[in-house]
C-alpha cells in the first residue's frame, strides 16, 4: 500500500467538513480496508483493529476539519488511527501477556501445512515482539516495514519528520531483532 | 539474526492480517449506526435545550430588568431553606456510626421521638459484625450508610465466580496443553462451557474443545465446532483465520 493511493477528492473532502453521512460511507468505502489492515498489524488483534477502525471513522467529521489536503485522505486516516492507537495497543498487548502466562501455545502446528504454520507463527511472534517496543517505535516498524511505506509517508502519517522517522525505525529493528532472538525465533 | 529474518516476519504479518469484507461491512454498520445516534442527538439539544435555556435566560433578563429578580431568588431561597429543614425532619435517625452496639439514644434532639428507627435498625443490622467501627464522632446528618450486607455477598460471590472460571479454564488448559490429554482436555472443555458459557475464557474454551474433537479423528463435530470461528461469528472473529484453514484443510482430506 502506497500513502498516496487513494489521492484527495476535493468534493468528497468538503463534503466530509459539511458532515454529510453518504460522504462518510463514501470514505469507509474507499479507505476502510487500507485502514483496518493497517490497525490489525500495527495492534495485533482482529477485534481491536475494528474497534480502531470504528473510531477512525467516527471522528473523520470532527478530525477533517483540520485537515490541510497536504497528504491523501488515506494518510490522512492512517493518521487519526495512530493518534488512536495506543490505548487500543495497550490493551490487546495486555491480553497477549495475559494468554503467554497461561502457556497458549500455536495451536495448529500439523494441522494445517507447514509453511501456512510457519507463516502464521512468524507473524505471532513478531507481534509479540512490537509489544516490547514503545508505541512510536511500533508505528514507525509497522508503518515502514510492514506495510512499506517510504519515511517521508511513515513521517506523514505519524507527523513527524522524516529523519525522525529513521531513527524510530533504526531503534525498532534493533530491538526487535534482540527480542526476536530472545525468543528463540530463527 | 538477520534483517532477512525480520523481512520475513514483517512479510508474514502484512499477508496475515487483511480484513475480511464481512468484517468491514460489519464495522462499517457500527460507524453509521454511532454517527446517526450522535447526529439525533444534537438535533435533540437544538430543538429542546436550545430554547428551554433562551426562555430561562430571557425570563431572567425580564425579572431582573422588572426589579422582580431578587424576589424571585428570595422565594426560591425560603422554598430551598423549608424543604431542607422538611427533609431533615423527615429523615430516619441518622447513623451515627457503623457499630450495632450504638445506643438509640445517639439519635439528635431535633429529629421527632417518633421517627422510624426500624429503618436504621435494619441498616445496622445488615452490616457484617467484623465491620470496623466508624469513628465515634458522634451523630451526623452525613454519617455514610454501611454498604448493605447483600451488596458484599453480591461482590464476593462475583470474585468468587471469577476464580473459578480462571481455575476450570486452567484445569482444562493443563490437561490440553501439557498433558496433550485430548480426551481429557474434552471432558474438561464441556465442564467449563457448562458451568460458564459465557464465562472469560468461553471463546478459548470452544475454539480448543474443537481442536480436541480434531485430534480425537470426530472431524463432523470438530467441523460444526469450527464452523462458527471461520464465519467471524466468536468474539468478533477470534480464530477466524486458523478455524478456516483447519476446515480447508479437512476439505483437502487427508
Amino acid at each position: 500500500m502506497s500513502a498516496s493511493d487513494g489521492v484527495v477528492d476535493e468534493g468528497l473532502v468538503s463534503r466530509l467538513r459539511r458532515g454529510e453521512l453518504a460522504a462518510i460511507g463514501e470514505a469507509y468505502d474507499a479507505h476502510a480496508r487500507a485502514v483496518m489492515g493497517f490497525a490489525r498489524r500495527l495492534v495485533g488483534e482482529e477485534s481491536a483493529a475494528q474497534d480502531l477502525t470504528h473510531e477512525v471513522f467516527l471522528t473523520l467529521p470532527s478530525a477533517v476539519r483540520g485537515f490541510e489536503e497536504r497528504s491523501s485522505l488515506r494518510t490522512f486516516l492512517l493518521s487519526i488511527a495512530v493518534n488512536h492507537a495506543r490505548h487500543h495497543v495497550r490493551a490487546a498487548s495486555r491480553r497477549r501477556a495475559v494468554m503467554d502466562e497461561l502457556g497458549h501455545l500455536p495451536e495448529n502446528r500439523g494441522t494445517t501445512p507447514e509453511q501456512e504454520a510457519m507463516r502464521v507463527d512468524l507473524a505471532r511472534e513478531l507481534t509479540r515482539a512490537l509489544d516490547a517496543l514503545p508505541l512510536e517505535q511500533r508505528v514507525a516498524f509497522v508503518l515502514c516495514e510492514v506495510e512499506e511505506l517510504s519515511a517521508r509517508e511513515a513521517g506523514e502519517v505519524a507527523g513527524c519528520p522524516e529523519a525522525t522517522m529513521r531513527t524510530r525505525l533504526f531503534h525498532a529493528k534493533r530491538k526487535l531483532r534482540e527480542e526476536l532472538e530472545a525468543r528463540g525465533v530463527r | 539474526m538477520s534483517d532477512d529474518l525480520l523481512s520475513r516476519a514483517a512479510g508474514a504479518l502484512r499477508s496475515s492480517a487483511e480484513p475480511s469484507s464481512e468484517e468491514l461491512r460489519e464495522t462499517r454498520m457500527r460507524v453509521m449506526a454511532s454517527l446517526r445516534r450522535t447526529r439525533q442527538r444534537r438535533v435533540r439539544v437544538v430543538t429542546v435545550v436550545l430554547p428551554l435555556a433562551a426562555v430561562l435566560a430571557t425570563s431572567l433578563a425580564w425579572a431582573g430588568a422588572t426589579g422582580r429578580l431578587s424576589k424571585a431568588v428570595e422565594a426560591v431561597r425560603e422554598m430551598f431553606v423549608a424543604g431542607t429543614s422538611e427533609k431533615q425532619a423527615d429523615l430516619p435517625p441518622p447513623l451515627p456510626s457503623m457499630s450495632t452496639t450504638e445506643s438509640p439514644s445517639a439519635v439528635p434532639s431535633e429529629a421527632p421521638s417518633e421517627a422510624p428507627s426500624a429503618v436504621a435498625s435494619a441498616v445496622a443490622s445488615a452490616v457484617p459484625s467484623t465491620m470496623p467501627n466508624a469513628p465515634s464522632a458522634g451523630p451526623s446528618i452525613l454519617a455514610i450508610a454501611p454498604l448493605p450486607k447483600v451488596v458484599v455477598e453480591d461482590a464476593a460471590v462475583a470474585v468468587d465466580a471469577r476464580d473459578a472460571d480462571l481455575e476450570a479454564y486452567k484445569k482444562a488448559h493443563q490437561l490440553h496443553f501439557v498433558a496433550h490429554d485430548d480426551a481429557g482436555a474434552l471432558q474438561a472443555w464441556d465442564a467449563y462451557l457448562a458451568a460458564f458459557p459465557n464465562g472469560t475464557f468461553a471463546a478459548e474454551a470452544r475454539y480448543n474443545r474443537a481442536l480436541c474433537l480434531l485430534r480425537l479423528g470426530r472431524t463432523l463435530e470438530a467441523r460444526a465446532a469450527l464452523q462458527p470461528f471461520a464465519d467471524g461469528k466468536v468474539a468478533g472473529g477470534y480464530r477466524r483465520q486458523e478455524a478456516q484453514a483447519l476446515l480447508d484443510t479437512l476439505d483437502a482430506g487427508p
